[in-house]
């Protein structure tokens, strides 16, 4: 059960991934669909993902490739760290340290609480190189440009994430990492797909409960976690 | 078309990228000299990916396709951001907001007003809300065709607070009002009550266990002990202590923690610690902590809300007064309509021992007495309980009390132009304004709540952590919550101020600002206008100097003739005349009913006939079959009447002084004159020496001449004065003083004097009789005497020693305790007496200025 509170997280918080990832997928949509309407003979600049479906396909791969490449190290890291008889007696304090974690998560993204500035420095930086490298992957044609799209957004700075890419290295196993963050991204595919149809499904009277359940999820998964590193649930 | 979230006035907080509110991410950019704000910093770079793209910094992004896209789909909310462009919906809208102001009872801390004004902000249709926990009062503005004002009434009441509109407040006896508080009242007594009944039983059987027999008693004894002390405790806590678990539950629901919380974890934690040891069979029980917690709370409480009943019942008086009944006269007969619904004009009847309902002017009556004069109990408004006396004619202010006789009055001022709907607004305004030291209170206490949480969580844990057992970390942890309970920083100042500004009322001191009676004790130097603030006003009666005749006769005769003029120094006469109890009265409009006593006085009706009156000149009318003329001099020359030298020379000297002749002349002879100037004030000039005594330099400024201005300075007392003065010269003075360093205090009568009295550090203006209350200045003296500003000094440096004092008690048991609680050297009851008895010494000390009165 504890293993499909990814999807679930994902789900929920989807709604605010529209916040962020939305424009990106309309941004290359309008690309996208601007060359088909040329093609076709008039018609409406409607982002109908019936033209690009390819592109959202490929977009979405590419996400959740980039998400399973960071579960897979975070869990991975960890495994390994395992072994090494440093850290072998440390099992209890690794899940209250990523449950504790899990709590901060959630309070940044109730907006309760500011990220730390010296947080945000360091991911300025990377942050920065792939604003550089981003734009023109927006108005490629090509379907593996969206792809590549699709990487880099999945490594762009999200505190949801980084609270998964956290649950992801509790587990302490390569594949058990990989698999939570393919969860998690599974469940966001949905509501980015639909960006271009729906309106007042995505409200902000929507999205903003939507957010608050993901924070609130995350923060009970850290709970969670902190009490398993205790021993009192198992 | 996207919608907002939220409808209160935080809608700039708002992503620029997503729409989601910012929070406290403080993520900001500023892009084209504009400063945009992001909620993550996930955001923050997608819109730099979106929107810095290689073509350049868009003009305005918000232009691009994208953006429109984005918009359109839902993604932001554009409307809200481009609000300065386009003119929103919700823009259009806010032209059609109206204000409501309502009393909310029931608050009983100041977490209780944040509640309240959460909820108020996040009901739809409401725009703005504003909550003042000390004086009950919320203000909002809302959309009235989005949401009824009865609906907001009633969400507040479904919390458990009672919200009632003023106009409601009035309706009915006053008896209705006073069950409904009595009801509040009553069902809090019924659980301090219950509370206390059972805490002591359970403080008994506490004290038993304690008491070291638990080492021998057996298993058995331990546990009827436990199941009984929990059989008591459990309704203490969940009966007594029902309101402070239901605000704490609410708060958690709108994210306002408060004080309540803080109560309601330290009790739930140990009692749910005692069952969890009651069930272990451990003698390590806290079903007393909790249960003393849950009663001293209520008890603290309940003493505060009388308090507050004491400090403002002045207050609410004066609505009580201002939604009274009139009794309107019409043609077809008497009428009783609701005090609001007098227009000016009206005619209105009134009784002896009831109060006038509006400002008025009085027309006709019996005066219930000998004399002319009718005797009012101006009180309420003046602090004054010496009855005045006023005559037909004269202008009387609502809510003065009739004592005997009976009156009818035309009404003058009505509705909110009324002086006391206007002291009413301006004691509100005062009551809602908060000084910079409250609002870092307020900061305080909202921040406190949570740290506190925090830090009694990171304390218990870290020493359990540190091999303290479990339970005893966690009551450290309820002790340290307990004894940090910001419950009497959070009354320290607003308590103090509310009682201060009633104080000041009750002696007919309106202070609009509560921040310059705070001012007030620094003064050193006082800057007076002269005339109607010093002096009488520069048209009273001085002396009259008469060359045949006596001046009772001469007024008499004067008196008949200027009955029909309507100049301000025909009234003067009259006045003078109606004083010495010279004539009958009669206004040239009406008849007065005289009664059988003035007949037999013999006193004959004098109403001169044949009245005429000539412009610039003077009067003229026939008393009694002779001529009597009351003038300049050019009238009595133009009569052909000579001037005798003496009075000439008189004359000559007196106007030299800046005086104003006015002869009087009958048989054909010049027989005196009247000598209108300038008298100072009842109690002036003792006013003056007692505020020399207290080290004030004191100046008078005029804009009469140096000579008359000279004259009254001399005779009061004062050396440093300016005559010939225009508006700008005063304000050029109290500059000039304030550059030297000095705290400048202005007191003037407001119609002239508004932009000195604005520049003062201190405006206090001197209201008149029928008060229209003046806007410039900051404290207003009802009563009219200058030496009402003594008052004002002591009050003032009495509120700042109490504002002190106060918080120098709030912060100690606060300062003090943590660390005491935290080293275990407190247990949680004594924690809990200390909170009280902060509570309880703040509380005491601001009663000391209600207690305080002159004489």
């Amino acid at each position: 059960m504890f293993e499909l509170l990814p999807l679930a997280i994902g789900f929920a918080g989807s709604l605010h991934c529209l916040g962020m990832c939305g424009p990106l997928v309309l941004a290359y949509s309008l690309h996208v669909a601007r060359r088909s309407e040329t093609m076709a003979e008039g018609g409406s600049a409607s982002f109908s993902w019936r033209h690009g479906i390819f592109h959202h396909v490929a977009f979405h791969a590419g996400r959740l490739l980039s998400y399973g490449l960071l579960g897979t190290l975070a869990g991975g890291f960890f495994q390994a760290a395992a072994l090494s008889s440093l850290f072998g007696g440390f099992r209890g304090s690794l899940m209250m340290i990523g449950g504790i974690l899990l709590v901060f998560l959630g309070l940044v993204l109730l907006k309760l609480v500011p990220l730390p500035s010296f947080l945000a420095t360091l991911i300025a930086m990377p942050a920065s190189f792939l604003n550089r490298l981003i734009p023109p992957l927006f108005r490629s044609q090509r379907v593996g440009s969206k792809m590549l799209l699709g990487l880099a957004a999945g490594f762009l700075p999200c505190c949801l994430s980084w609270a998964m890419i956290v649950l992801a290295a509790t587990t302490r196993n390569a594949v058990e990492g990989c698999f939570t963050m393919l969860a998690f991204g599974l469940g966001t595919v949905p509501a980015l797909f639909l960006v271009g149809l729906s309106t007042s499904f995505i409200s902000l009277k929507v999205r903003f409960p939507g957010e608050r359940v993901a924070a609130a999820s995350v923060m009970v998964t850290g709970f969670i976690l902190v009490l398993r590193g205790a021993g009192i649930l198992a | 078309m996207p919608e907002s979230y939220s409808s209160d006035s935080s809608r700039k907080e708002e992503c620029s990228l997503c729409g989601l509110p910012v929070g406290r991410s403080g993520i900001e950019e500023t892009v084209n000299g504009e400063l945009l704000r992001f909620c993550c910093h996930g955001c923050l770079h997608v819109f730099q990916i979106l929107f810095n793209s290689p073509e350049g910094l868009p003009a305005d992004f918000r232009k691009t396709e994208l953006y429109q896209a984005c918009v359109s789909s839902g993604l932001i909310a554009g409307g809200q951001t481009d609000s300065r462009e386009i003119t929103t919906p919700e823009d259009f809208e806010a032209g059609f907001a109206r204000e409501l102001s309502f009393k909310v009872e029931g608050m009983w801390c100041t977490a209780c007003s944040w509640l309240v004004k959460e909820i108020l902000r996040r009901t739809e249709g409401v725009l703005e809300a504003e909550v003042f926990f000390l004086s009950d009062l919320a203000r909002i503005k809302y959309l009235p065709h989005r949401i009824d004002p009865r609906e907001i009434l009633e969400r507040i009441s479904k919390l458990g607070y009672r919200a009632v509109s003023f106009n409601d407040l009035c309706d009915g006896a006053d008896g209705a009002k006073g069950s409904r508080d009595a009801a509040i009242r009553k069902d809090v007594l019924m659980r301090l009550g219950v509370s206390a009944i059972l805490t002591m039983n359970v403080m008994m059987l506490s004290f038993a266990l304690y008491a070291g027999f638990f080492h021998e008693l057996g298993r058995e004894s331990i546990r009827n002990f436990s199941y009984t002390l929990c059989l008591l405790a459990t309704p203490v806590v969940f009966y007594g202590g029902f309101p402070i678990l239901k605000r704490a539950v609410l708060g958690l629901r709108f994210q306002s923690v408060s004080m309540d919380t803080l109560i309601a974890v330290g009790t739930l934690s140990a009692y749910v610690v005692s069952v969890i040891g009651m069930y272990r069979g451990s003698p390590h029980l806290y079903f007393d902590t909790a249960s003393m917690l849950v009663t001293l709370v209520l008890l603290g409480k309940f003493i505060e809300a009388r308090a507050r009943e004491q400090v403002s019942r002045g207050v609410g008086e004066l609505f009580r007064l201002a939604g009274g009944k009139a009794r309107l006269c019409r043609e077809s007969g008497e009428r009783w309509v609701a005090s609001d619904a007098v227009g000016p004009g009206d005619e209105l009847l009134v009784l002896a021992g009831e109060r006038v309902p509006v400002d008025a002017r009085i027309i006709q009556g019996q005066t219930g007495k000998r004399d002319s004069f009718y005797r009012l109990d101006e009180s309420i408004l003046t602090g004054e309980s010496r009855p005045t006396k006023k005559s037909i004619g004269d202008e009387i202010p609502g809510g003065a009390l009739l004592l005997d006789g009976e009156m009818r009055v035309r009404a003058t001022r009505v509705g909110s132009e009324s002086s006391l709907n206007q002291m009413i607004s301006l004691t509100r305004e005062a009551l809602t304004r908060k000084n910079p030291v409250e609002l870092l209170a307020d900061r305080i206490t909202h921040w406190l709540v949570p740290a506190v949480l925090v830090i009694a969580a990171v304390a218990s844990l870290v020493l359990w952590a540190g091999g303290l057992p479990a339970d005893e970390a966690l009551l450290r942890a309820v002790t340290v919550l307990v004894i940090t309970c910001p419950c009497a920083l959070g009354i320290a100042t607003p308590l103090a101020k509310v009682a201060a500004i009633e104080a000041a009322r009750s002696r007919g001191i309106l202070v609009r600002d509560p921040t310059a009676l705070e001012k007030v004790k620094d003064l050193d130097v006082l800057v007076f206008d002269k005339t109607g603030t010093l002096t009488e006003g520069s048209y009273s009666l001085r002396e009259v100097v008469v060359a045949g005749g006596s001046e009772e006769e001469a007024l008499r005769r004067v008196a008949a003739v200027e009955s029909h003029s309507d100049h301000f120094l025909a009234r003067e006469i009259l006045r003078k005349a109606r004083e010495r109890g010279l004539t009958p009265f009669s206004e040239a409009h009406g008849r007065e009913t005289m009664n059988a006593e003035e007949e037999t006085c013999g006193a004959a009706n004098e109403v001169a006939d044949h009245f005429q009156y000539f412009e610039g000149l003077g009067a003229r009318g026939n008393v009694q079959g002779e001529e009597v003329m009351a003038g300049n001099r050019r009238l009595m020359t133009s009569a052909g009447l000579t001037i005798p030298d003496t009075l000439a020379l008189h004359a000559a000297a007196m106007e030299s002084r800046g005086s104003t002749i006015v002869f009087y002349a009958w048989e054909g002879e010049v027989r005196g004159l009247f000598v209108f100037g300038d008298i100072p004030r009842e109690g002036a000039r003792e006013a003056v020496s007692a505020l020399r005594s207290r080290n004030i330099a004191l100046w008078l400024a005029s804009g009469d001449s140096k000579e008359t201005t000279g004259t009254i300075a001399k005779e009061l007392g004062i050396y440093d004065f300016v005559g010939g003065a225009l508006p700008s010269d005063k304000v050029e003075i109290i500059r000039r003083l304030q550059k030297d360093g000095h705290r400048v205090g202005m007191i003037g009568d407001g119609i002239n004097d508004a932009a000195a009295l604005a520049q003062a550090d201190v405006g206090f203006s001197l209201g008149a009789e029928a008060g229209i209350v003046r806007d410039a200045s900051d404290i207003t003296l009802l009563a009219g005497s200058p030496a009402k500003v003594l008052d004002v000094l002591e009050l003032s440096v009495l509120t700042t020693k109490i504002i002190r004092q106060n918080l120098f008690f709030a912060f100690l048991y606060n300062v003090l305790g943590i660390p005491l609680a935290i080293a275990g050297a407190l247990n949680p009851l004594i924690a809990v007496f200390a909170m009280l008895a902060s509570s309880l010494t703040v509380i005491g000390n601001t009663l000391r200025i209600t207690r305080s009165r002159r004489e």
